[in-house]
C-alpha cells in the first residue's frame, strides 16, 4: 500500500462543499471537478494531510466497509487526484490530531470514489463567453474547437 | 509595490500633460467609478457602460479612479520604461498561469497582463486607484470594448463586497433570475428573448451580485452590450440588427450589439435575485423549468465566472457557493420555440412571489 502522505494542493486548488458533494477548481490548470460521497469526504480529510491508510481508518467510521476495502478503493482515486494536481505529496508532516469524520446514524454503503474532471475551461478563456452557438444560429451549439486559436476573449498569446 | 503604482500614476500624468485628459463618472453596483483617460480612449471604452454614467466631474474620494492611457509616449522613468518593455515582449516570463504579474500581484494590489489585448490592469486597493495601460495606440478588439475594464473592476468590486458573475440577469424591479452556464448553453438567447418580450434586463454576459438588506442577493447591471456569434443568429432578433456596432467584422468576430439606445426603458440598474437558472438546449418542443441541486448550479456558475477573471479565487468561490445554497436553483430546459422562454421564466417568478409588472406576453417582440 502507498505510504506517501498527501494534502490538497492549496492555494491553487479551491473548493466548495454542498451536502456531501464537492466542487473543486484548480486555478492554475483551469480544470474543475465534482466529487461525491466518500470521495468528497476523503478530499476534505486531505486538507489536513493524510496517507491512504489514515483516510481508510477515518472513512471506516462512516462507511460500512473494512479499512482495507476502503483503502483499496481509495488508491485509484488518489492517483486520479494526483494526476489532476489536486493533491500533492507532503515531505515533512506537521503534527495534528487523528483524522475524524462527523458521523450521524448508521453507516453508509461504501462505493469506491471516482473523480469527475472537466477540462473545457481553457476553451472558455478563448471563446466568446456571451453567446456560443453555431454559424446557423440558435439553437445549434458551437462545436468545441480541438485546437483553440489564441488571442480572443481572454486568450493567452 | 506601492512604488510601481506611483510610477504608473506619474506616467499617466506625463501622458495627460501631452495628450489631454478626459473624465467621466459612473455609478456601478452602488459604487462610484471615475474613468480618466489620456487620449481618445474614453469614447471607445465607455459605450458599454453608458447606461450607468452619472456625470463628467472628477474623481470621487470614496470610489475608484481608473486611469487609462497607451504607450504611444514612453515613461520618463527609466526603470518603469525597462520593465514595461520587458513585460510586453516577454510577458510569459513575468506572469503566472492566469496573467498575474509575479512580482507585483498581491491581495492589496492586483496586477494582471493580458497578452491578447496587450493591456496591463493594475488596482491599488488601498489608494482606490486603478490603471489600465495599453502597449500601443492600435485599436482594442471589439470584445474588450463590449466588456471593458472587467479585470480591474472585478478586483475593486470584490474589495467592496460585490462579485462578478458570468451570467445574464432578467426579471422585474421586484425580482428576477440569474441565467448561468458556459457558452452555448443558451443563457444569452434566453435573456434577449426576455428583453424582447418586455422584461427588464440587467445584462447578458456579466453581472455584479451583492448581499442585500433583506438577507438575499441583488443582481446589478454592468454592461449594456450583447454579442451574437453570427448574422444567422441575429435573425431571431431582427429589431436588434439596427444596433449592431461592428458592421464590418474580421473573420470569426462576433456580432456586437449596443443596447444603450435599444429599449432603454427596460434596462434596469438592479433587482433582487429570486432564482438561479441553468439553461440547457434540449431540442425538444417545450421549454420546462425543473429544480436542480446547488452543486449543479455551482458547476454551471463558478468555473466560467472564475476562468475569465484572472484575479478570482477562493473569496469569489465562497460567495458563489453561498449564493447557490441560498436561493432556489433550477434547470431551464430550452425547447425550440423561443417565445416560451420568457413565458416560463415569468411563470416561475410568479410562483416565487414576484409580481409581473411588465405585462410579458408571448411573441411581444418589436
Amino acid at each position: 500500500m502507498d505510504s506517501r502522505c498527501f494534502r490538497v494542493n492549496a492555494p491553487s486548488v479551491i473548493y466548495e462543499q454542498f451536502d456531501g458533494e464537492l466542487v473543486a477548481i484548480h486555478l492554475d490548470t483551469g480544470a474543475y471537478h465534482s466529487l461525491q460521497g466518500a470521495g468528497a469526504d476523503a478530499f476534505l480529510l486531505l486538507t489536513e494531510e493524510a496517507t491512504v491508510n489514515e483516510l481508510g481508518e477515518a472513512l471506516e467510521s462512516k462507511y460500512a466497509a473494512s479499512v482495507d476495502q476502503i483503502s483499496q478503493g481509495l488508491v485509484p482515486f488518489l492517483a486520479a487526484l494526483e494526476a489532476e494536481k489536486l493533491i500533492t505529496t507532503v515531505e515533512v508532516r506537521r503534527p495534528r490530531d487523528p483524522l475524524r469524520l462527523p458521523v450521524n446514524g448508521a453507516k453508509l454503503p461504501f462505493q469506491a470514489p471516482s473523480l469527475e474532471a472537466y477540462h473545457d475551461l481553457q476553451s472558455l478563456f478563448l471563446l466568446d463567453p456571451v453567446h456560443e452557438v453555431g454559424e446557423q444560429g440558435w439553437p445549434a451549439a458551437l462545436e468545441a474547437k480541438p485546437n483553440p486559436v489564441p488571442d480572443e476573449d481572454g486568450a493567452r498569446g | 509595490m506601492k512604488a510601481f503604482a506611483q510610477l504608473m500614476e506619474s506616467y499617466f500624468q506625463e501622458s495627460a500633460s501631452v495628450n489631454g485628459e478626459a473624465c467621466r463618472r459612473f455609478e456601478i453596483a452602488g459604487t462610484s467609478v471615475s474613468l480618466k483617460s489620456s487620449g481618445g480612449w474614453l469614447s471607445e471604452m465607455t459605450p458599454a457602460l453608458s447606461h450607468l454614467e452619472v456625470g463628467s466631474d472628477g474623481a470621487d474620494a470614496a470610489g475608484l479612479t481608473v486611469m487609462m492611457w497607451d504607450g504611444g509616449q514612453e515613461p520618463r522613468n527609466h526603470l518603469l520604461r525597462a520593465y514595461l518593455f520587458a513585460l510586453t515582449n516577454w510577458w510569459f516570463s513575468y506572469t503566472g498561469p492566469r496573467g498575474e504579474l509575479l512580482d507585483i500581484h498581491s491581495e492589496s494590489m492586483t496586477a494582471t497582463y493580458h497578452p491578447g489585448t496587450e493591456t496591463l490592469s493594475l488596482v491599488d486597493l488601498e489608494r482606490h486607484k486603478a490603471f489600465y495601460w495599453k502597449r500601443d495606440t492600435s485599436p482594442l478588439p471589439y470584445y474588450e470594448k463590449c466588456s471593458p475594464f472587467r479585470s480591474l473592476l472585478h478586483s475593486w468590486m470584490r474589495s467592496e463586497g460585490r462579485y462578478f458573475v458570468h451570467g445574464a440577469a432578467v426579471g422585474y424591479p421586484n425580482g428576477g433570475v440569474l441565467l448561468v452556464g458556459k457558452g452555448g448553453s443558451g443563457k444569452s438567447t434566453s435573456a434577449l428573448c426576455c428583453l424582447e418580450a418586455g422584461m427588464h434586463y440587467a445584462g447578458d454576459d456579466y453581472c455584479i451580485l451583492r448581499d442585500n438588506s433583506a438577507g438575499g442577493y441583488d443582481a446589478h447591471s454592468l454592461y449594456c452590450t450583447a454579442k451574437l456569434v453570427s448574422m444567422g443568429d441575429l435573425k431571431s432578433f431582427p429589431a436588434m440588427s439596427r444596433h449592431v456596432v461592428n458592421e464590418e467584422r474580421e473573420p470569426g468576430e462576433k456580432v456586437a450589439i449596443s443596447l444603450a439606445d435599444y429599449k432603454t426603458e427596460q434596462l434596469i440598474d438592479h433587482f433582487p435575485l429570486r432564482a438561479v437558472l441553468v439553461p440547457m438546449i434540449t431540442h425538444g418542443a417545450e421549454t420546462k423549468i425543473v429544480p436542480c441541486s446547488a452543486r449543479q448550479a455551482m458547476m454551471a456558475i463558478a468555473p466560467s465566472s472564475l476562468a475569465q477573471l484572472p484575479a478570482s479565487g477562493k473569496q469569489d468561490l465562497e460567495f458563489l457557493g453561498r449564493l447557490a445554497r441560498g436561493i432556489p436553483c433550477y434547470q431551464l430546459l430550452l425547447g425550440t420555440g423561443l417565445e416560451q422562454i420568457p413565458e416560463k421564466i415569468a411563470e416561475l417568478l410568479r410562483t416565487l412571489g414576484v409580481t409581473d409588472q411588465c405585462g410579458v406576453t408571448a411573441g411581444a417582440r418589436n
